[in-house]
């Protein structure tokens, strides 16, 4: 379904991504991980397609995202579910007028239609009644689970979840974790989620992906524990200073 | 040396240039959902109550008093050559054609311009933007084209509100103060006021509109990382503006006047 290939991108004189290569099939779901700094939203933006790369490919169902003209890549974007790490809320807008805005302009849902749409999907992320709330009035949890809500209104086929779990309580991050593979199985999306949430991150995900300078190492990952004899993404899950890499 | 200077000049001149044209494929671009269905009207009178609207105290104020110490200052000037009676016209073609569209400008500027880049930035860093591109939607036509006509609108008829007050500034101090003739004061202005003096000024006052929202939306689209970012934006949106406004007013009015 997602095919990276030999992609690299230089930002401000430093090469953040260098030959990524990656393939994500229709229903998998990948964990993209490595150390802070090492591309990871950078990657997940490319392949949204809300940055062109300098050299390679990003193909959807065999349309080429980097090449691909302004009006194809808005119908793909159509397809798409984002959660940003800060949630990326509006913050001009109260929780309804957030939810609706993407029904409002890009469908034709009568208001009535648009209201019991967004009931329905707070109430999925157990969040019914904070309509007439301003994101600033919310929670950090709760925060994520509108902005997943969001993310999830326009039925997407494939999502991205960039850190979503970041700043949140290890419970509270935990039953993120579980709502967001609930709504995947449910709803039998594709996606890739960026998270620092290791091992609990591997109980929800098929395959690991490893950014580490620039470069992916892939693990699959079976019955929550990951599958590799891979030194550097070892030396990375069980969190070691001692091994193939020095961090500093 | 010599050739690490040229190379220097060189990249300096490209980086300014790459610059100079991003920010007019920005502004094209953004007009261009002018004539592109849908435009977001409701958006527009939002944009032209916070610009606008919010802005009349501040432009009755800064017009009022414009206008009487124009009146002041004009009163003795014109005494030393026997000519009081000219002091409404000094003051309103002073006010219509020059100084209504150049200080309603550069206070707009402040006031409005400066949140609007701030505005934006943040929305920029809080990754806002990015969320409307991912549902498909263009945040020019959302977020900038809306700005620009409610610029180009609230800039005008803030314009006229400055001349307007700017000029009962000058009969308060011309004629209640100083003592001349309420007929002589409005009667020269209207024997001296031409209708190619209020359309400069409107021409100037939609330039400027569209010169503070242009630069202003631009700063904050393409601003920096962080506080520090969008603070550098938004005194950079400040700067530009104004010195882009006094630059422009020379132009047009070596053009229009």
């Amino acid at each position: 379904m997602i095919r990276i290939e030999n992609l690299e991108k230089k930002l401000a004189g430093s090469e953040v991504l260098r030959n990524v290569s990656l393939q994500v099939e229709k229903g998998e779901f990948v964990a993209l991980i490595g150390g802070s700094g090492s591309g990871k939203s950078v990657l997940l933006k490319h392949i949204a397609g809300l940055m062109q790369p300098d050299a390679g490919h990003i193909w959807l169902d065999g349309v080429d995202l980097c090449s691909a003209r302004k009006k194809t890549l808005e119908k793909i974007r159509r397809r798409y579910g984002f959660v940003f790490q800060g949630g990326a809320l509006f913050d001009s807008m109260t929780i309804y007028e957030n939810l609706a805005f993407p029904l409002e302009e890009k469908t034709r849902l009568s208001e009535v239609e648009i209201k019991e749409k967004i009931a329905k999907t707070l109430e999925q992320v157990e969040l019914a009644g904070v309509e007439s709330k301003y994101p600033a009035q919310l929670s950090g949890g709760m925060v994520k689970r509108t902005a997943l809500a969001r993310a999830i209104i326009m039925d997407p086929e494939i999502i991205f979840f960039d850190e979503p779990t970041t700043g949140l309580d290890p419970i509270i991050a935990d039953s993120m974790l579980k709502l967001f593979d609930a709504f995947r199985k449910r709803l039998n999306l594709t996606g890739i989620i960026v998270s620092h949430r290791i091992p609990q991150i591997f109980s929800i995900v098929q395959k690991v992906a490893m950014l580490h300078k620039g470069m992916i190492i892939t693990a699959p990952c079976e019955n929550g524990s990951i599958n590799t004899e891979n030194e550097i993404i070892r030396q990375f899950v069980e969190g070691t200073i001692e091994g193939p890499v020095q961090y500093e | 040396m010599l050739v690490k200077l040229v190379l220097w000049l060189g990249g300096f001149g490209t980086h300014r240039l790459r610059r100079l044209g991003r920010s007019g494929i920005f502004l094209v671009e953004s007009l261009a959902c002018l004539v592109t269905p849908p435009v977001k009207w409701g958006r527009i009178v939002k944009r032209v109550q916070f610009i606008g609207w919010q802005s009349t105290g501040l432009i009755c104020l800064t017009g009022a008093f414009t206008g009487m110490v124009l009146a002041l200052q004009g009163y003795s000037t014109l005494k030393r050559v026997g000519s009081e009676a000219l002091l409404g016209p000094l003051v309103a073609l002073s006010l219509i054609r020059e100084l209504g569209p150049v200080l309603a400008a550069l206070l707009v500027t402040g006031r409005a311009g400066s949140a609007l880049t701030a505005e934006i930035s943040i929305m920029r860093n809080n990754e806002q933007i990015d969320a409307m591109e991912l549902m498909g939607l263009n945040p020019l036509r959302y977020l900038v084209l809306p700005t620009m006509v409610a610029g180009v609108i609230s800039m005008t008829i803030l314009t006229w509100i400055f001349d307007v007050v700017g000029i009962f500034g000058g009969y308060l101090i011309g004629v209640k103060l100083l003592g001349l003739p309420t007929g002589t004061y409005f009667g020269e202005i209207s024997r001296y006021l031409e209708m190619d003096d209020i359309t400069g000024g409107i021409y100037k006052s939609l330039s400027f509109g569209l010169i503070m929202t242009w630069i202003c939306c631009y700063k904050g689209y393409f601003t920096g990382l962080g506080a520090e970012g969008a603070s550098k934006a938004t005194t950079q949106a400040v700067v530009t503006t104004s010195v882009f406004i006094l630059i422009w007013d020379f132009f047009i009015t070596s053009v229009i006047f």
